[in-house]
């Protein structure tokens, strides 16, 4: 396995970097590289070094990967073109590609992202040709009746055993009819992208499958009053025709970044695993 | 900025050097030494703008992840405090070379200020400066501050009958003791954590050192000099304290302390 550090864009600004399968190890020619983009904040090396070791893991099964800081983030310079974001990122993603070709990467690609990650993976595949797949590690959320059933069914369990539903409700009540402008957020924090609505989501996945690209979407428990079972993505969206272009799971234990050990190795052995079965890698 | 690889093939480091700016370099160079795990995630972007600052203020600068940590080679369970040790010697050795600065001055954060004190004590040239903040030296707070923060994550993210039994990690693999903030700690990494923060230093090869804390950790800053038992010129200046509290926050990977980059710049400025 080899790596190397790659700088691109406008004054090369932009830097990212590779990971190559070492000698010895089969790359078909039609290998996808894998392209692992920053979550929130989090430079390229993904939140608990994630991205790292899917780099590293995905190399060892034959298929190169690269890590890139978006302008501003990281280590990449911060972009002075005063661009939309969405057109910036498209533009940096489009970038990063032709940096990869010129590299010997091949040119098909498969983007992976978790969180805001994942709006840079929809809006790459909608895009780009040379996007072949993409993996969403907690994409868009849209509950269903049974999601908020089993939420607030569990939270009234857990308030009963704990002798403080009385003490809950009271305060849900007083925050409810208190005089005040600032309630509307209160529960989600800060708030940076704005979700696109259902039909427009489902548009977006029946454009990328109508394109022939593959998508692995994991939900996380991270949310579990907007995605709490393993069906629900089936509930809320339909079957997508049955396309076997998609793979939608849920890892119910884990939380929004994959924190606990175990599970980032059953995330990253899932991941690895769809990316042989998909690409016949070694 | 200058992104590198440096060290041995199959053991290199990942390095982002900024060369000074401007035609008056100082003769002194910078060297950045990060905190350990969640902690370096969240320092990222901090190291990163006081790098810029100094490299803009004429310091050749250099901000490095130790072996097994950040973009570096290896896993984290593969690495200890003395590996990270002799990697602050090996990062000096390649900023001097980039930068042909004479002098360096060091500035650690957190775990990062514990292992650059023990790094000092066996520099070939006395460093210039040596700027700890928030160094740590009671390994059992240290651990049961990430423990908390850790539990602190799962108990706001996940309902309780979805909350894994963080332990179940050293079935999986019997080197781990624990696993904090999603990062492994291994027994030879803990064994490691005890011995350098709990053993007091040998002679600081240092000019001055400054001990960056908050105005309320006046026992820490005592119990720091009496670790640092033959240091020389010892001062304390007074800054916000490293939030451990915040890691737990996905935003607080953005969090930067103006107001501390400003002190560290200011003090460096100092620096003869």
């Amino acid at each position: 396995m080899i790596e190397k550090l790659l700088q691109f864009g406008d004054g090369g600004g932009l830097v990212g970097t590779m990971t190559l399968p070492g000698a010895g190890t089969t790359t078909g020619t039609t290998t996808p590289c894998f392209i692992l983009f920053n979550s929130g904040f989090i430079h390229r090396v993904g939140p608990h070094r994630l991205n790292v070791r899917l780099a590293r893991a995905l190399a060892r099964s034959g298929a190169p990967a690269f890590r890139f800081d978006f302008s501003g983030l990281g280590d990449s310079l911060r972009s002075l073109t005063g661009a939309d974001d969405e057109i910036r990122t498209g533009e940096e993603l489009a970038a990063a590609m032709t940096t990869l070709t010129a590299a010997g990467a091949g040119d098909r690609f498969v983007l992976v992202g978790l969180c805001s990650g994942t709006d840079q993976c929809l809006a790459g595949a909608m895009r780009d040709p040379r996007v072949a797949g993409i993996v969403l590690l907690d994409p868009w959320t849209y509950p269903t009746f049974r999601t908020r059933y089993n939420f607030y069914s569990r939270r009234v369990r857990e308030l009963l055993g704990s002798g403080r539903l009385l003490a809950t409700l009271r305060r849900k009540l007083a925050r409810r009819t208190a005089p005040s402008g600032d309630a509307g957020n209160a529960a989600g924090g800060l708030q940076f992208r704005t979700q696109p609505s259902r039909q427009e989501f489902e548009r977006w996945i029946r454009t990328i499958l109508g394109k022939g690209i593959r998508i692995l979407a994991v939900y996380s428990g991270g949310f579990p009053e907007d995605y709490n079972y393993a069906t629900q993505f089936r509930d809320s969206h339909g079957t997508f025709d049955d396309s076997p272009l998609l793979d939608v799971r849920y890892i119910g234990a884990a939380n929004h970044t994959f924190t606990d050990l175990v599970l980032q190795e059953a995330l990253l052995a899932g991941i690895v695993e769809w990316a042989r079965a998909t690409n016949k890698l070694s | 900025m200058i992104p590198l690889r440096f060290g041995p093939a199959g053991r290199a480091l990942f390095g982002g050097y900024h060369p000074p700016a401007g035609p008056a370099a100082k003769s002194t160079a910078v060297l950045l030494c990060s905190p350990f795990g969640q902690e370096a995630l969240r320092a990222q972007r901090m190291l990163r703008l006081l790098a810029d600052r100094l490299a803009r203020n004429g310091y050749a600068t250099l901000r490095f992840d130790y072996y097994g940590t950040g973009d570096s080679d290896g896993e984290c369970t593969e690495a200890d405090c003395q590996d990270w040790i002799r990697d602050i010697d090996l990062a000096e050795q390649e900023l001097r070379a980039r930068s042909g600065a004479r002098r360096t001055a060091w500035i650690g954060l957190g775990l990062g200020a514990t292992l650059a004190t023990h790094a000092a004590t066996v520099v070939s040239r006395d460093l210039a400066g040596l700027l700890l903040w928030d160094a740590i030296i009671d390994t059992a707070q240290y651990l049961q501050n990430l423990r908390q923060t850790h539990d602190r994550m799962f108990e706001r993210e996940l309902p309780p009958d979805f909350r894994p039994e963080h332990i179940a990690v050293t079935r999986q693999d019997d080197r781990l003791v624990d696993q904090l903030l999603g990062f492994p700690l291994t027994a030879r990494l803990l064994d490691s954590l005890l011995d350098v923060a709990n053993r007091p230093t040998r002679a600081v090869r240092a000019d001055s050192i400054t001990l960056l804390a908050a105005e309320e950790d006046h026992e820490a800053v005592a119990a720091l000099r009496a670790w640092l038992v033959s240091g020389r010129n010892v001062s304390h200046v007074p800054v916000r304290r490293w939030a451990t509290a915040e890691f737990d926050d996905l935003v607080a990977s953005g969090l930067v302390y103006g107001d501390v980059i400003q002190t560290l710049g200011a003090s460096i400025g100092k620096l003869p």
